[in-house]
């Protein structure tokens, strides 16, 4: 029992309090779908500047410890919804759930509870003039109400967190641009909240910079946090979201898990790329007339050609892109018919789509 | 007894936390006195104001030392010959350069303290919409009022600071003698309630404009209305009704002497009042040349034939400015607290010119439907 007590102290030492300690209780956001628990989600969203749709009907669903890649091209609606989020927009209709307190609630205590909740950056770092790095999140800290003894170890650590520990000093204009990006993501957790919200946290940063924020937020993702990151960039979010939504005019177009996406947009047609060797048997001609010949087979379009000399042997190579409908099953079957049929093949890949191709199959351009 | 006490002490405490809690505060101040460009400003306010006092003085003192009084139409014809006024509305020599000299610097602080309060000020909320740290700063916990009354504080205990720096400059008038400390008294509370109110007006101003620039320019055209434009109308219509009723009264009916109204005596009372530095001279006035209380005055006037009669008795010109400034600072701040919300930001692309309606949009999806998701 004890030791328990003694646990629980400990526990509580690494919780961030709050000076006024009122503490709310979440209002029930309806459950949208059985599974996962939800984090962030919205309801029909609509927001309009009158005669434009920025959002139409968004039914965003995040559900915890994801890295959520909201995707779209700019004026997409991202911002908007993202600002919604965060109270600082109010949303034409529909509405909005962060850790079950609904955004339409303007309650003091509803949005104090929600603030508590996210971490919110927007696209744009806003520095102050004469200020110093550890000032920053001292003032921030203090705006949470972080209690006064714990604001010093606080920052301290946010600081070795985002890799500035050696700036603390530095007056936050002298820093690179990497650097005040990664400030800005300190400056989001100073309070300790469960959602990020990040807009655009890459745009303008070099590779390396933009290298290191990913590390980042991978960081933040294993201690245990939800973020929402936008992007217009697709490589960006590619190699870190585990969900992805993608927008375009307002309009949800797509979300969920990155695998299912990529599964859901093939709509069963799978990319192959073969390669194929001609000898004195087979023309290029013929070849493609066997491959033609089997029905599950929609476009082939040859990619390559070039001839090696070895042992006075003359080899045409070919590699060919093929479309081909069906399940993995059908693609085994297809690949031994063209051994049967005698044709050399040597080379056979069913190429992954990325999410590049996802979004230019999904969205329509239409603004962009 | 203890109890009792702390009763009375913690809502002095009570005020100190806010202040002390306060992060806006901890970090205005901060960048606001960091380096030496604070203490530079200061001294360099200190100095020009001493400079000021000094060329007033020698311009008092040099326009009177030869004959000893201003006027000049009894200058004696033998200029070696010394004559002293001896009429009883000259006070003594000196008296009467100290309360020039105290006014001359009270209304030059006026007139610093006028542009330097919005100057300071009027940057503190637009600027974090200019910098971007707006949206930043309401996502945090702090409410409108914190973050209202923070930039409010900081800026005004800066000018605060001025004023009080400047304190020693003025003290300077008591080696004339003749001047009461009743009358530095109402001239700091003035200097202060000018600084508060400018203050109030600039940092609604601040809160209600997208740029710092907007912002001053609404400040500057509210500060002529309040200090040039209603003090000139009350005059104008004080004189207007006057002329009518002298030339009715005397030239016509060559009947009583006439009083204005109550009603007038109470309106150009109270609009003269708008202006810190009328209502300075007013008060300094009344207090040197006739017995007046220090928070009323009887209001009097004179026949043609020099009868002295009276009108109603009105509060001292600085007490009336003083309330006027109290209740319009209150109102600027709460006004300014109820603007402090999140900017309802249009995109670029629909954004039309200010004031005219936003360019017609066609809306992408040919009707609004909720979007089905696969």
């Amino acid at each position: 029992m004890e030791e328990q007590t003694q646990n629980n102290d400990f526990e509580n030492e690494n919780i961030l309090t709050f000076d006024d300690g009122k503490v709310i209780e979440p209002e029930q956001a309806p459950t949208l779908v059985d599974g996962p628990e939800l984090v962030v989600q919205t309801h029909d969203l609509v927001k309009r500047y009158g005669n434009f749709l920025a959002v139409n009907y968004v039914n965003l669903q995040i559900e915890r410890g994801a890295i959520y890649g909201f995707i779209g091209p700019n004026g997409a609606g991202k911002t908007t919804t993202m600002r919604i989020l965060s109270t600082l927009l109010d949303q034409t209709s529909g509405d909005g759930w962060v850790c079950g307190y609904p955004v339409s609630n303007k309650s003091r205590s509803n949005l104090k509870a929600i603030r508590r909740s996210i971490g919110y950056m927007p696209d744009y770092f806003g520095i102050y003039d004469r200020m110093k790095s550890w000032e920053y999140l001292d003032f921030f800290a203090s705006a949470f109400y972080v209690d006064t003894k714990k604001r010093e170890a606080l920052v301290r650590d946010l600081l070795a967190l985002v890799d500035l520990g050696e700036k603390r000093n530095t007056y936050i204009e002298d820093l690179s641009r990497g650097m005040k990006q990664r400030l800005g993501l300190a400056r989001t957790l100073v309070h300790d909240p469960q959602v990020l919200i990040l807009d655009e946290p890459a745009s303008g940063l070099d590779p390396r910079a933009r290298v290191e924020l990913r590390e980042l937020l991978r960081e933040l993702a294993r201690m245990g946090k939800t973020i929402l990151v936008s992007s217009h960039i697709l490589t960006e979010l590619a190699e870190m979201c585990t969900h992805i939504g993608i927008i375009e005019r307002g309009t949800l177009l797509a979300q969920g898990r990155v695998s299912e996406i990529i599964r859901a947009m093939r709509h069963n047609i799978r990319q192959v790329r073969i390669q194929v060797a001609l000898d004195n048997s087979k023309t290029l001609d013929e070849v493609g007339a066997i491959i033609q010949a089997n029905p599950q087979i929609q476009k082939v379009e040859v990619s390559q050609q070039h001839q090696t000399e070895a042992n006075q042997f003359v080899t045409f190579e070919v590699s060919m892109e093929l479309s081909v409908e069906g399940a993995e099953s059908d693609l085994n079957k297809f690949l031994k018919s063209l051994i049967l049929q005698e044709v050399n093949i040597y080379g056979f890949v069913e190429r992954e789509d990325n999410l590049e191709d996802i979004f230019m199959k999904v969205t329509k351009g239409l603004v962009a | 007894m203890a109890k009792k006490l702390a009763i009375v002490a913690r809502p002095l405490t009570g005020l100190w936390g806010v202040f002390r809690s306060n992060p806006i505060i901890v970090k205005e101040l901060r960048g606001r006195m960091r380096a030496w460009r604070g203490m530079y400003n200061l001294a360099f306010y200190t100095l020009s104001l001493s400079c000021f006092g000094m060329m007033v003085f020698v311009a008092i003192y040099s326009s009177r030392n030869y004959y000893g009084y201003y006027n000049y139409n009894t200058v004696p014809t033998n200029p070696n010959v010394v004559v002293r006024p001896i009429s009883s509305s000259y006070s003594s020599y000196g008296s009467d350069v100290g309360n020039q000299l105290l006014l001359a610097l009270i209304i030059a602080q006026l007139v610093l303290i006028i542009f330097l309060s919005p100057a300071f000020t009027v940057g503190a909320i637009a600027s974090e919409k200019e910098r971007q740290t707006y949206d930043i700063l309401l996502t945090t916990l702090l409410r409108p009022r914190d973050i209202v009354l923070g930039k409010l504080f900081s800026s005004q205990a800066y000018l605060c600071l001025m004023i009080i720096a400047a304190l020693p400059v003025l003290c300077i008038v008591f080696l004339l003698g003749g001047v009461s400390l009743s009358q530095m008294a109402i001239g700091l509370l003035v200097l202060i309630l000018t600084t508060v109110l400018m203050g109030s007006i600039s940092i609604y101003w601040s809160a209600a404009s997208r740029t710092a620039g907007r912002a001053f320019r609404s400040v500057f055209f509210l500060m002529m209305l309040m200090f040039l434009a209603i003090p000139g109308l009350g005059v104008l219509i004080d004189s207007l009704v006057r002329n009518n009723a002298y030339t009715n009264a005397y030239y016509f009916n060559n009947g009583p002497p006439y009083i204005p109204p109550d009603w007038l005596q109470v309106y150009t009372n109270i609009s003269w009042s708008f202006n810190p530095a009328v209502a300075m001279g007013l008060s300094y006035n009344y207090l040197s040349n006739r017995s007046s209380d220090l928070f009323f005055y009887q209001n009097s006037f004179y026949s043609n034939s020099g009868t002295r009669l009276n009108g109603v008795s009105l509060p001292m010109p600085w007490l009336t400015f003083s309330i006027i400034a109290v209740v319009l600072s209150i109102l600027f701040i709460w006004l300014a607290t109820r603007r402090v919300k999140p900017l309802n930001v249009t995109p670029n692309m629909v954004k039309g010119k200010r004031g005219k309606k936003a360019k017609f949009q066609p809306t992408p999806y040919p009707a609004e439907q909720p979007a089905t998701q696969e």
